[in-house]
């Protein structure tokens, strides 16, 4: 039994491995595939064929490896061991012969760049050919090759469930807004295997609670946590607020000073702000000088400030070129629940609209200045910012007051800060997942809701410490 | 000054608006001052204590003296240390830069570090024998607690924080620290007086910090100086101090209870 891929090192696609002679035959014999004269002996690599090697001026037409660049079809399947193997083998040569055969036919067929090799051609149809039978002899499950079908479901995959999924939870809105979390699934058992689920897969048990479109503290995609401001606790500092979000706690406060402007900007006064994470807010934050995101934090702040006019520097002059108020405004984290921004930008506000300064006048017949400290004056405010911060989960929901676990799944935050009069003051989004255009504008929205519940809220406070 | 290129820069230097007003200023002080001596020498001021209300801490107190003092402390309990021997506790002091009542304390300077990195080796000295560090061998316990506001006797009121987030956030210990200042006035045969609010404070020509293991009676820690007068009177003020803590006791013991009432309704989330 001759195998063709043997004989006349033709590359075939199918190598058929197992019928190999046990010796080469004594003469090599010209390739069946080949017809010598037709294409031009060159065309096939044997190197057997004592005819053609003498052939002068043969030029090495393409050999077939060449047949390689050509799109190859779908590689056929592997002739599984055992009988079967046989009768695929047989059915090949069987079509193979009969591709020779009709290769003047196949010839016409497919335009391919090399010269026109026959056996290109005919091994190229040949594969098709076999395929067809294979398909129709061998029993399809075994050698078929299918490629892999695509993921079906949008978005990323979702890994297999590990443990048993758990029934459909809507948490109770217990009185005081405060559903607890794995309180929801009845029995002892099941806040034990809550939190065990939690603490293997986060991402995983998160996922549920967002499906049923709300979160494990109970509240909805959109909604905030609730806030208390304490206006005017800090009685060494000249303005201060405290601000809880939820658990997470900013206190501000701020001191005002005298210093004598900068030389380029005579007539401008400075405001300082400064957010510190001490060590005591949460367990990731270092004592020492400000990390990172303290840092960050403090730079958008006063970009915040800059980007809103919430104060006009101009404001705080009091005498062009030798005096102006410096406002030192610290903020300082307590509890670091998520969420920092929001606060800061709240209690710096609150802060701000409780400042008093003492009236200072400069002395024209001495030049020095005099300070008043009975007599007081509120700063001039002239914008509101407040700050509304987002996180994005799994590139397409967004939610709203994320909590500090929250924020650690999250694949990106969007902080928007708006003014009273709805106007957009600072979009910051510092890398994360992209959004497109509608959902910034839900967020735009939401922000400007946000704003207005917040002004209300701070008036309220200020009206009720402001003596009658 | 050297450049913090952490922080924000302000101006090079700023004053506080009283160091121009400081004229006016004090001659009401000293109205004040003639008022304050009035006072019972022995009055103690309203105390508040909460335990247990930060959520990132295992153990957390706040206490606020009536002078205006706000001290809010947290405290872990024991984390894996490198070194071996006996467990350690680290002790952490900060100062709020709007705590003071004159210029702004700034955050970074040399000064402010040293006064603070001084006010945690107090600290630590004054909880030390109150916790059980026996117990941890090879673990670190950390404690930090930031000062709010500075109305006067801001160290003692920091002790007695610092000992109810420990013992709020389980860490076992032989008894609670508590703390109590006093000072005395620079007037030649003036006596000593408890819980000297912040002018009290300034004026003062001798100030003493006490720390006090209440149940057990001991002393833990003794700090202060200044001019005194006779050893007796040094001893009288000592005794003044250690009744003081003794009354305060029972609050801080109270603050302790409702934290852990509270923590056994609210279920753990």
């Amino acid at each position: 039994m001759l195998c063709l891929g043997a004989l006349c090192q033709v590359r075939h696609p199918t190598p058929c491995r197992n019928t190999l002679p046990a010796q080469p035959p004594a003469q090599a014999q010209p390739c069946r595939l080949c017809r010598p004269g037709r294409a031009g002996p060159a065309a096939c690599g044997t190197a057997g064929p004592p005819g053609r090697a003498g052939t002068p001026g043969s030029a090495p037409a393409p050999r077939l490896g060449a047949g390689i660049e050509r799109p190859r079809p779908p590689p056929p399947p592997r002739s599984p061991p055992g009988p079967p193997c046989a009768a695929l083998t047989r059915t090949r040569r069987k079509a193979a012969r009969a591709a020779s055969a009709s290769a003047a036919a196949g010839r016409d067929r497919g335009s391919d760049g090399s010269g026109g090799s026959a056996i290109a051609r005919g091994s190229r149809g040949a594969p098709a050919r076999r395929d067809s039978d294979a398909e129709a002899a061998a029993p399809p499950a075994r050698c078929r090759w299918e490629p892999p079908a695509p993921p079906s479901g949008q978005g990323p995959a979702a890994p297999p469930p590990l443990w048993p999924p758990l029934p459909p939870v809507r948490p109770r809105r217990l009185p005081g807004g405060q559903a607890a979390r794995g309180r929801h699934i009845r029995g002892g058992d099941g806040t034990a295997m809550a939190a065990a689920f939690k603490t293997v897969e986060p991402l995983e048990y998160y996922r549920r609670f967002l499906k049923e479109n709300c979160r494990p503290d109970g509240r909805e995609l959109g909604e905030f946590r609730t806030t208390t401001v304490n206006i005017g606790s800090i009685t060494t500092a000249d303005g201060s607020a405290l601000v809880k979000l939820g658990n997470t706690t900013v206190i501000c406060g701020i001191k005002a000073e005298l210093a004598a402007p900068a030389v380029d900007s005579a007539n401008k006064g400075y405001i300082v702000p400064n957010v510190e994470l001490p060590s005591l807010c949460a367990e990731r934050f270092r004592s020492g000088p400000p990390g990172e995101e303290a840092q960050a934090a403090s730079q958008y702040i006063a970009d915040v400030i800059e980007n809103s006019q919430m104060i006009v520097k101009e404001d705080l002059c009091i005498a062009n070129g030798k005096l102006a108020w410096v406002l030192y405004c610290d903020i300082i984290c307590l509890d670091y629940d998520g969420n920092l921004l929001d606060a800061s930008v709240f209690a710096l506000l609150a802060a701000l609209k409780n400042v008093q300064l003492p009236l200072v006048t400069i002395n024209e017949e001495t030049g020095l200045s005099e300070v008043n400290l009975k007599q007081k004056n509120p700063l001039i405010i002239r914008k509101h910012p407040v700050a509304t911060s987002f996180a994005v989960f799994d590139d397409t929901l967004l939610i709203v007051d994320p909590t500090a676990e929250e924020e650690d799944l999250a694949t990106g935050t969007v902080t928007i800060v708006t003014d009273e009069e709805g106007r957009l003051c600072s979009v910051h989004k510092p890398g994360g997942s992209p959004l497109t255009g509608a959902k910034l504008q839900d967020c735009i929205t939401r922000a400007i809701t946000r704003h207005k519940e917040v002004k209300k809220l701070i008036d309220k406070v200020i009206k009720s410490i402001t003596p009658k | 000054m050297p450049l913090d290129h952490r922080r924000l820069r302000g101006p090079e230097e700023s004053q506080p608006p009283t160091l121009w007003a400081a004229a006016a200023a004090e001659d009401e002080e000293d109205e004040e001052g003639a008022g304050a001596a009035a006072r019972d020498p022995c009055a103690l001021r309203p105390l508040f204590a909460r335990a247990g209300l930060l959520s990132q801490a295992q153990g957390s107190a706040y206490v606020e003296l009536g002078s205006g003092t706000k001290v809010l402390c947290a405290a872990w309990g024991p984390r894996e240390a490198a070194e071996p021997g006996p467990g350690r506790l680290i002790c952490e002091f900060r100062r709020a830069p709007f705590a003071g009542r004159g210029a702004r304390g700034r955050p970074g300077a040399a000064a402010e570090r040293e006064a603070e990195r001084e006010a945690a080796a107090a600290l630590r000295e004054a909880l030390e024998p109150a916790v059980r560090l026996g117990r941890y061998p090879r673990a670190r316990l950390a404690v930090s607690a930031l000062l709010l506001q500075d109305g006067g006797s801001a160290l003692a009121a920091a002790v007695s924080a610092a000992a109810l987030a420990l013992a709020d956030a389980g860490v076992e210990m032989y008894d609670l620290a508590v703390g109590c200042a006093l000072c005395r006035p620079p007037a030649p045969a003036a006596s000593w007086m408890l819980q000297p609010a912040e002018p009290e404070e300034r004026r003062a020509a001798a100030r003493l910090t006490l720390a006090l293991l209440p149940a057990l009676n001991q002393v833990s820690a003794v700090l202060g100086g200044g001019r005194g007068g006779p050893p007796e009177d040094w001893a009288q003020a000592l005794r003044l101090g250690l009744d003081g803590c003794h009354r305060q006791y029972p609050v801080l013991r109270q603050s302790l209870l409702r934290a852990a009432q509270r923590r056994r309704s609210t279920p753990p989330s």
